[in-house]
């Protein structure tokens, strides 16, 4: 009975997750090796923010791919470009950014930066549903605890892809993992985590190297 | 952000105190063609946030340090030449070396918790009021211009992010009057009557 317990938790702590990926034009978009891709997050909303280790994983994800000489993150972007990419200024249409690119000096830095994609990111990860006790007792012999508690994740996260050479969105890929996490306990807790975070992360970053035909060179 | 902490916990809680740092790029603008004197009072130069919290314990954030910095180096990027004086002795300035003189105070300072809020975050809105005066001392226009920062709260040490919110205030006001200054009707006006640019000014 307990080892069929431990065979359905262990088989149940999983995740799934649902890829989606629009093309704006049907002409492929290929990273030259001479151009930089950027990845910055969309600040502007308060209830979604991505979370900093998100868009720190997905450039860690495409900077490891020897394909793609320069990832630029958010931070080195907005710094370089500074005050134009700030939550208050940062462009939310073509229009907008195709004036921004005419500002005084914009144009040339992100020609000297070599940036030709900008990868904006939307969504977080969420904790949707939980449940289960534990109790914990401290005796003679050490600590110990019994139970079970589980909860439910869900990481629904969306890149919009824009060509600052085109000065237009070229695409969007979404991801969305949802996963449920378990805590069991017999004397010891032992945690069987759904990573549903890590997954969107890395099944983005497959997405965006696709998006850009990195994966073919 | 440098943090000190008063480590001696007692019963009253402790005194946690963030020295807020200047995380503010030079901006990427075109400096509008007229010089400034810069002027800080004191309440602005040592301007610090503090708040006795139920627990006993009491938040420090020491602001005044690096708002200077911020607006130093902004202004040097924004006015063709900016000078800092040491008060509003008129008397002693060399009337050829600046046009006007902009000063800068702290209007409000306000941090929302996510008890308050429901979210994720703690935010900061800060307003700065920013004056201009002619050389002869005479009262031009002000302006207030409001930044506002967040930053998502971390169990460890959770009112760091506090500071870390404030620092994005900073940078907010910053972005703020390094676009929409030289937009304002008053320094149009100086920049018309210095250059008699009749066709832009009427």
């Amino acid at each position: 009975m307990i080892s069929t317990v431990w065979v359905l938790v262990i088989t149940t702590a999983c995740s799934t997750a649902t890829i989606e990926q629009v093309r704006h034009r049907v002409v492929p978009h290929v990273l030259n090796n001479d151009e930089a891709l950027v990845i910055i997050t969309n600040e502007k909303s308060s209830s979604d923010e991505t979370e900093v280790s998100f868009s720190d994983c997905l450039y860690d994800e495409l900077k490891d791919d020897s394909s793609i000489l320069t990832v630029y993150s958010g931070g080195q972007f907005r710094d370089e470009l500074y005050p134009w990419f700030e939550p208050r200024t940062a462009p939310t249409s073509h229009h907008a950014l195709t004036k921004l690119m005419h500002q005084p000096g914009v144009r040339d830095k992100i020609t000297k930066m070599k940036v030709r994609y900008v990868v904006w990111l939307n969504g977080d990860t969420d904790q949707v549903d939980q449940g289960g006790s534990m109790t914990c007792t401290v005796t003679p012999f050490g600590i110990g605890c019994f139970g079970l508690s589980w909860w439910d994740k869900e990481s629904i996260y969306e890149a919009s892809i824009w060509d600052l050479k085109l000065t237009q969105s070229v695409g969007k890929i979404s991801a969305e993992v949802s996963g449920t996490s378990y805590l069991p306990a017999l004397v010891l807790p032992i945690p069987l985590i759904a990573r549903t975070q890590n997954t969107a992360c890395e099944a983005l970053a497959a997405q965006v190297k696709e998006f850009m035909g990195i994966s073919l060179r | 952000m440098l943090i000190v902490l008063c480590l001696s916990a007692s019963l009253w809680g402790c005194t946690m105190t963030f020295q807020i740092e200047n995380t503010v790029p030079i901006p990427l603008i075109e400096p509008l063609p007229i010089s400034v004197y810069i002027y800080y009072p004191t309440s602005f130069r040592e301007y610090e946030y503090r708040e006795e919290r139920s627990d006993g314990s009491v938040l420090v954030n020491q602001i005044g340090e690096a708002q200077q910095d911020v607006f130093d180096q902004l202004f040097v990027s924004l006015f063709r030449s900016a000078e800092r004086i040491a008060d509003l002795n008129i008397e002693p300035l060399d009337k050829n070396s600046a046009d006007i003189i902009v000063t800068m105070a702290v209007e409000d300072y306000v941090i929302t918790k996510p008890r308050d809020s429901g979210l994720d975050f703690y935010e900061v809105t800060i307003r700065y009021r920013l004056t201009l005066y002619n050389l002869q001392g005479e009262f031009i226009s002000a302006w207030s211009a409001n930044g506002y920062g967040r930053h998502r709260k971390t169990n460890f040490m959770p009112l760091a992010a506090t500071a870390e919110a404030t620092e994005e205030a900073i940078r907010d006001v910053a972005t703020l009057i390094a676009i929409e200054l030289g937009n304002t009707p008053e320094i149009k006006s100086i920049i018309c009557r210095k250059y008699k640019i009749k066709t832009e000014c009427g």
